[in-house]
């Protein structure tokens, strides 16, 4: 049988008088292992890198600022046919003005408005100066004149859709 | 004096950590503030109307765009900027003033355009006409014609939107 107070209670073995090794005793302490120095894991960032300078290099040749531009609607009259009319016209022609025509001037009922915000506020008071109920059905027709530039012709079709009125073209006379 | 223990020669490493923060950085950037370049939309600056209606551009099949460049984009508006130099529809170049090849372009781009299953019947085709500012009516207004002989009835003119 086994004798547990001999097991357990002998404790650690020294050397004894013929200088043997208790090591190989059956129950010597064991040793102490070698501390092992972790691992050290290194993953292939070079791959990575790799990839990630390609997308980036994608990016700043594909890539341009967002565009801070929009789109205006409209509608294009029906040359080839009769357009509906359900009310008289309002036009609104631009003229170039200033050197190079870089400036220009707005006709609105025979009064001359030197700038978009004074276009605005003529065609926003019509209903109250004319007693028209709504805007959204009176067509308005944009005259840009000979030289003028793009952007003033722009500026009147913009007003003129800012202030309520939905039927806003360019008047194919002077196409 | 103390003998200085030798250890094993010292690696050189070089430390991509931040490398990879920066790079990962600026491609969020990018993907953030940036939009993928159109071909068709050639170099053009868009008027800005005081207040603009303008709403955020459309991108689809649905439209032709039609770029209205100038002949001297850098130059200065009193320098006799804004003689128009072609248009541009996907970057093939078309002379000034040619209404009857622009409405050619636009019959056969309509024909082309098939409406999407499931799209309302409002949805129709409808030239984009994206002028540089400073070019003149008078190189917009075959473009208007062209469209309209093609029986286009819908339009969009390209303008800067209004800061919010």
């Amino acid at each position: 049988m086994f004798d547990m107070d001999k097991s357990w209670n002998d404790g650690p073995r020294s050397p004894d008088a013929t200088g043997q090794s208790p090591a190989a005793e059956p129950y010597a302490r064991p040793r102490k292992k070698k501390e092992v120095e972790p691992t050290r894991v290194h993953p292939p960032l070079l791959a990575l890198i790799d990839v990630l300078f390609t997308l980036m290099l994608f990016f700043v040749i594909a890539a341009r600022t967002k565009l801070a531009e929009g789109e205006i609607p409209g509608s294009l009259p029906n040359i080839t046919g009769t357009d509906e009319v359900s009310a008289e016209p309002i036009a609104i022609t631009v003229r170039p003005l200033g050197d190079g025509q870089n400036n220009c001037q707005y006709e609105l009922d025979g009064q001359a408005l030197s700038d978009a915000g004074k276009l605005y506020e003529r065609l926003s008071s019509r209903p109250k100066l004319y007693g028209i109920g709504t805007l959204e059905n009176i067509p308005v027709l944009i005259r840009p004149l000979r030289g003028v530039r793009w952007r003033w012709a722009v500026e009147a079709y913009n007003q003129a859709l800012r202030a309520g009125y939905h039927k806003v073209r360019f008047d194919p006379g002077y196409y | 004096m103390k003998k200085k223990k030798r250890g094993s020669p010292g690696e050189v490493g070089f430390n991509y950590t931040p490398l990879i923060d920066v790079t990962f950085n600026i491609i969020i950037f990018f993907i953030l503030t940036t939009e993928i370049a159109e071909a068709n939309l050639a170099q053009v600056t868009p008027p800005y109307p005081a207040d603009s209606v303008a709403h955020g551009r459309v991108a689809g099949e649905n439209h032709c765009t039609v770029n209205i460049v100038v002949k001297n984009p850098d130059s200065k508006d009193t320098e006799g900027a804004g003689e128009a130099k072609e248009y541009q529809i996907d970057g093939e170049p078309i002379p000034l003033g040619d209404v009857e090849r622009l409405s050619q372009e636009f019959k056969s781009r309509q024909a082309n355009w098939q409406r999407p299953a499931g799209a309302s019947k409002d949805a129709e085709f409808y030239i984009e006409v994206r002028g540089d500012e400073r070019v003149r009516y008078d190189a917009v207004a075959p473009v208007l014609l062209a469209a309209a002989k093609a029986q286009i009835k819908k339009m969009t003119l390209t303008a800067k939107k209004k800061d919010d």
